[in-house]
Parts: C-alpha cells; sequence; structure tokens
C-alpha cells in the first residue's frame, strides 16, 4: 500500500481482482476503493462526464456498505449504460444501529459498447471484504471483485 | 508450509483429514506439484484454496467429501473446481459454490467441413464471427426482450431463442437437461436483474468467456470419440458463457438474503463470509428457484449465440443445417438435484459445482441416448494458445465424485500478475505465428487471458485420468478464437 495520505490500488486474487482504497476516514477510505472499481471498469479511458447520478446505501457494517454501494454501481452502469468517472460528493453517518452513505457520482452516459477497454465486473464480493483502521490512523477499505 | 494439514492417498489424490468442525474429509485431485503450489499458497495468502476445501467440509449435511477437481484454484469461500453435495434435509445451499456467473458451461457444435476449408479462410471468417457474435462490455444482442420476454426465457431455457430462429430443433437433445431445468420461479428473481438482462441475451460477454473454431488434434479414446462423433481433423466450433448480468445480479442479491439466512439459523459455517441457508428454509427454496431460472438463462444465451455462429457458418460455406451438430452443452457452476449412493445407499442430493463439470458415466440417467455407452461429453475449455479438452466420467468417478470432472486448466496467475507479464498485442502477435488467429475486444483481457497465466490444462486432465474419475477422448486445438 502507498503512504500517501489517500489513494487506491488493485491487489491480486488469483481468479478476480481485489480493490482496496484508503483514506484518513471510512468514507475517504471507501470512496477510494470506489475509485478503484471504476478505474478497472472504464480502463485507461478517463471520458468527460455528461451526467450525474444519486445514491443512498444502507446497512448494519461497513463491510457491507463497502459491498453494497460497489454492485449498486456496478449494476447502475448497466442499466444507465454509464461509464462512471468519479465520485464528486459524499456523506457518511451512523445512526440507530446503521450506517448510510449518500453518494453523488458523475459520467459519461452511452459510452458502453463491446469496444471499450477496461474490464466486465460481475459483483463485489462480501467474502473477505474489510474496512478497518491501522496503525498508522489510516483507513483501509477493501474486497474482491468477480471478473 | 500450509495451514491446512494434508495426506497422500495416491498419485493423484489428496485428503484433508476429517478434524475439528469438519463433518467430512477434504479430498483434491492433484499431483506433487500442483499439491506444493497449494501448500506454499496455503501458507502465504489470504485466499487460500486448501482452506475453502476445508471450510465447505464444515457445512450443514455435506455428503462423504468436500471435493476439488485438479483445476482448483482459490474462489471466495468455495474453491475454483470444487463440488460438494448435500442432503436436502440436513443439508444447506451455499452462493460461494455456484458463484456470480451462474450456469456458465460450454457448448462444442460438429462442423460438416473440411479442416483446409477453415485454414484457407481463417482471417476472414474470424473477422465476420467478431462482427457477427455481440461480445465485449456492455454489449447488446440482437434478441430484444421485452419484460414479459425475459420470464420466459427463465422457464423456458434454450427453448425461448430456438422457437425465434436461433439453431435448430435437435439442438435440445445435446444439451444437458435437454437445455431447461424444472423448478425455476421467475418470482424470485429481482427486477433489476431482468432489466439488466433485457439486451444481453446472445452476447458472449467478456474476461474469460470465448468463442472458438478447433479441430481435433489427436483421440486418445476412439470408441469414445466414434460414438460422438469426433474424427481426427474433425472441426468444432466451442462457445463459452453463461447466463451473463441476470446471474451475475441474482448472485448480488442472494449475497444479503443468504447472510441474514446465516445468521437467522445460527449456522455452523466456519466463516461468516460462506453465506448459505437450509434447503428447505423459505431463503434456501427461494435462492434455488433462482438459480435454476439463472440456469435456463444461461441456456437460452448459449443458444442464441451458437444460433448466429451457425448462421455465420451456413452463410459463408454453403452448409445446410445438419452439417453443423450441437456434439453437446454443458454448465459447470451450478447447482443440480441428483441422486448418487452415499455409504451404498441412493439418495437425492443438492449438488453444487463450483468450476466443475458434470461427468455422468455410460449408462447413467440423464446422458443423450446417442451417447449412452460412452457417457455425456465434458467440455473442458484450456487457453487460447494451447489445447482444449473433451473427456467422458467414469464409474469410479460416479462413486468418488458424484460424476465430476474439472472445467478448465485453472489459473495459475493473478489477473493483475498476468498484465504485469503479458501484452495484448504481443499475445496476439505469438499467437498467430503459431497459426491461432485472436480477435478480442479488449487487449487488456487479451493480457489477463494469455496461455501462460494458466496451468498446463494436458497436466490438469491427466491427473483426473490417472485417479481414475476422468477419461480423456480428444485434444482439440485452437484455430480461431473470439475473446470479449
Amino acid at each position: 500500500m502507498k503512504h500517501s495520505q489517500r489513494g487506491h490500488e488493485t491487489f491480486e486474487h488469483t481468479a478476480d481482482m481485489g480493490i482496496r482504497g484508503w483514506g484518513p476516514d471510512e468514507s475517504a477510505a471507501i470512496c477510494e476503493a470506489v475509485a478503484a472499481l471504476f478505474e478497472l471498469m472504464r480502463g485507461a479511458e478517463m471520458p468527460e462526464p455528461d451526467t450525474m447520478l444519486d445514491l443512498k446505501i444502507e446497512a448494519e457494517s461497513l463491510e457491507d456498505l463497502l459491498v453494497e454501494l460497489l454492485n449498486e454501481l456496478i449494476s447502475l452502469a448497466d442499466l444507465s449504460e454509464t461509464v462512471f468517472v468519479r465520485i464528486v460528493r459524499e456523506s457518511l453517518e451512523f445512526d440507530e444501529g446503521k450506517f448510510r452513505m449518500k453518494v453523488a457520482v458523475s459520467g459519461k452516459t452511452g459510452a458502453r459498447d463491446g469496444d471499450r477497454p477496461g474490464s466486465e465486473i460481475k459483483a463485489a464480493v462480501r467474502y473477505g471484504a474489510t474496512v478497518s483502521r491501522g496503525q498508522s490512523g489510516l483507513w483501509t477499505a477493501s474486497c474482491v471483485v468477480d471478473v | 508450509m500450509g495451514r491446512v494439514k494434508t495426506r497422500k492417498v495416491d498419485e493423484f489424490l489428496w485428503e484433508i483429514p476429517a478434524e475439528g468442525a469438519m463433518r467430512v474429509p477434504g479430498r483434491i485431485y492433484a499431483d506433487d506439484m500442483s499439491m506444493k503450489i497449494l501448500t506454499e499458497e496455503s501458507g502465504s495468502v489470504q485466499w487460500d484454496a486448501l482452506m475453502q476445501v476445508r471450510n465447505v467440509a464444515c457445512l450443514p449435511g455435506i455428503q462423504t467429501a468436500s471435493l476439488a477437481m485438479a483445476d482448483i484454484h482459490p474462489g471466495y469461500g468455495f474453491p475454483i473446481g470444487g463440488v460438494g453435495a448435500f442432503d436436502l434435509e440436513e443439508g444447506v445451499v451455499t452462493l460461494a459454490g455456484v458463484g456470480f456467473d451462474i450456469n456458465c458451461g460450454v457448448r462444442t457444435m460438429l462442423i460438416d467441413i473440411p479442416l483446409e476449408e477453415i485454414e484457407k479462410n481463417r482471417d476472414a471468417l474470424a473477422d465476420e464471427l467478431f462482427t457477427s457474435v455481440p461480445a465485449g462490455i456492455g454489449s447488446t444482442g440482437s434478441l430484444k426482450l421485452s419484460r414479459k420476454d425475459i420470464d420466459s426465457v427463465l422457464t423456458e431455457g434454450a427453448r425461448f431463442p430456438l422457437e425465434r430462429g436461433y439453431g435448430a430443433s435437435e439442438d435440445l437433445e445435446y444439451i444437458e437437461e435437454n437445455g431447461v431445468v424444472s423448478g425455476a420461479d421467475p418470482s424470485c428473481v429481482s427486477d433489476k436483474a431482468k432489466e439488466r438482462q433485457f439486451k444481453q441475451v446472445g452476447t458472449l460477454g467478456s474476461g474469460n468467456h470465448y468463442l472458438e473454431i478447433q479441430y481435433v488434434e489427436e483421440i486418445f479414446d476412439r470408441r469414445a470419440a466414434e460414438i460422438f462423433g469426433l474424427r481426427d481433423g474433425s472441426v468444432v466450433v466451442s462457445i463459452h458463457t453463461g447466463s451473463r448480468a441476470l446471474g451475475h445480479q441474482i448472485g448480488t442479491d442472494y449475497q444479503k438474503i443468504l447472510a441474514g439466512a446465516s445468521r437467522r439459523y445460527a449456522l455452523a459455517v466456519p466463516e461468516a463470509e460462506l453465506v448459505a441457508a437450509p434447503i428447505r428454509s423459505d431463503e434456501g427454496k427461494r435462492y434455488i428457484a433462482a438459480v435454476m431460472a439463472g440456469i435456463n438463462c444461461g441456456f437460452a444465451n448459449r443458444q442464441a449465440v451458437s444460433g448466429i455462429v451457425r448462421k455465420v457458418f451456413e452463410r459463408r460455406f454453403s452448409l445446410r443445417t445438419g452439417q453443423i451438430r450441437n456434439l453437446y452443452e454443458v454448465g459447470h457452476n451450478n447447482l443440480k438435484f441428483e441422486t448418487h449412493e452415499v455409504n451404498g445407499i441412493k439418495k437425492k442430493l443438492l449438488v453444487h459445482r463450483k468450476g466443475a463439470t458434470r461427468a455422468f458415466a455410460a449408462g447413467m440417467p440423464g446422458v443423450p441416448e446417442r451417447y449412452v455407452m460412452a457417457g455425456n461429453p465434458v467440455l473442458v475449455g484450456g487457453t487460447m494458445g494451447t489445447a482444449s479438452w473433451i473427456l467422458v466420467g467414469t464409474e469410479r468417478g460416479m462413486r468418488e465424485t458424484f460424476g465430476s470432472a474439472v472445467h478448465g486448466a485453472g489459473r495459475l496467475k493473478s489477473r493483475k500478475g498476468a498484465l504485469k507479464e503479458y501484452r495484448g498485442d504481443d499475445i496476439i502477435s505469438k499467437l498467430s505465428a503459431g497459426g491461432i488467429v485472436l480477435r478480442v475486444h479488449s487487449r487488456m483481457g487479451a493480457a489477463e487471458e494469455a496461455p501462460g497465466a494458466y496451468k498446463d490444462v494436458d497436466r490438469v486432465v491427466a491427473i483426473m485420468e490417472g485417479a481414475g474419475v476422468n477419461r480423456r477422448v480428444a485434444r482439440l486445438r485452437p484455430l480461431i478464437c473470439i475473446k470479449g
């Protein structure tokens, strides 16, 4: 893992691909993991966004929240035929035993066709997903995505 | 040194003795070299295939053994190459034993055309197949569906595209379960899953999915080959794809539901993430009904893709329908209700095959009449640069593996590792030099799927034959490969 305050990377898994994000708090780490997912999905391209989509996710644990957010974005990319570019706004709160996260993502519509670079991601996997704070104080969010 | 204790049973079989929470032993088909790799991984990586075999052996109701075929590599919870059969009363159904690519599988069709004809037309045929068969990210099938249609796909399987002009009626006889399983309930599949599939029936997908034109390079079992209609140099088309986005979304939806069920029924599962539900529970029944719908969607998808391929061949080579015959189609990410012998008693079980293929031996019910003296053809996808295989199951395989076989070579290197080591353009050039035409929608995908990223498929099938559970029939050499 790199030693910047905030960032993301992929990590090795024999059949699939691991994604990891880190940052100063839970929310930043999760958003960086999302950025890693977007990079996998769109490849080297960085299209100019022309749309914005809002999502709300709630879950009983941060790990569930991470996996559900990633899966919601994977489905939404398919349904809206959008290539996601980045998270432009996010908020995370914990209330009545549940984590609630709101995100706004930018993307380019109509950019999905058979000749795009990038990977087709089937799903984010709950198995082995973690969101935790390390000794350095930085938070890390990681999980495996089925490719 | 690995974290999991193993002992060598014989040259091609290893056992994880049933200890602690394990209800049955683990059994792994492997030689010394592949076991060494698995054991080293077991001591050094988070994703540990041997530990996954062990964990599956702890699930309630598992019968005889938690099995791993010779193409074993780490999955999530359940190893790829894993087989687990469960008692219907005490047992569980687990999502990890099916995965997100429900009924991913292979269809192989025999083309009655001389090999030289393909060789003469290799580039033009590759181009035509590449433009005709939708593949790659977000690709759209030619079979446009309404909401009502998608429910029909989920209950009718391969019949749905067949009735709309995709394929020949004889195809159904040579598809596992004749191309449709019972027990599929579209109401157990979310609207989101259905909506994602509207445009995806008849698409190849990406990742390790492919369309290959191959020829029979070598025959190992002449009698079985003759029964299947395979001769030296026979030309075949193999299609590897599954239930596409619908299957992915079923997995995603039930990941949450089964996690809740694992807690609700206080299942003694070794890891919280190996989510499961009792087969007889409401959640278990609904998941099984959704998977059956996904299986039918996989059948429909391969039927639609094969219909497109059939038309390309008929047009280009002026072939009649009868000159293209479906050899067989079989899935390798499935749940099946099957009857097997356990401790000398025949009983109905729920068999999970995650990256493992049904390999029913000669004389078994479910094998097409034409193949009854050989068993169902087992279609093993290798790599785009080496070979694929056709195998059959054996009586010993029926006893030891619930009639199962390998499904592929099995990955050796991670996708990230392959990207570091290979470049898509180099792979295309190298294959071309070896006489294999590769057409890809993603050069990154070509690098991820480089032949060197996989185990030696010849060795993998030799292990299964050495163990006496599968038998080699024919080795197929690729000529043209289309990747998503």
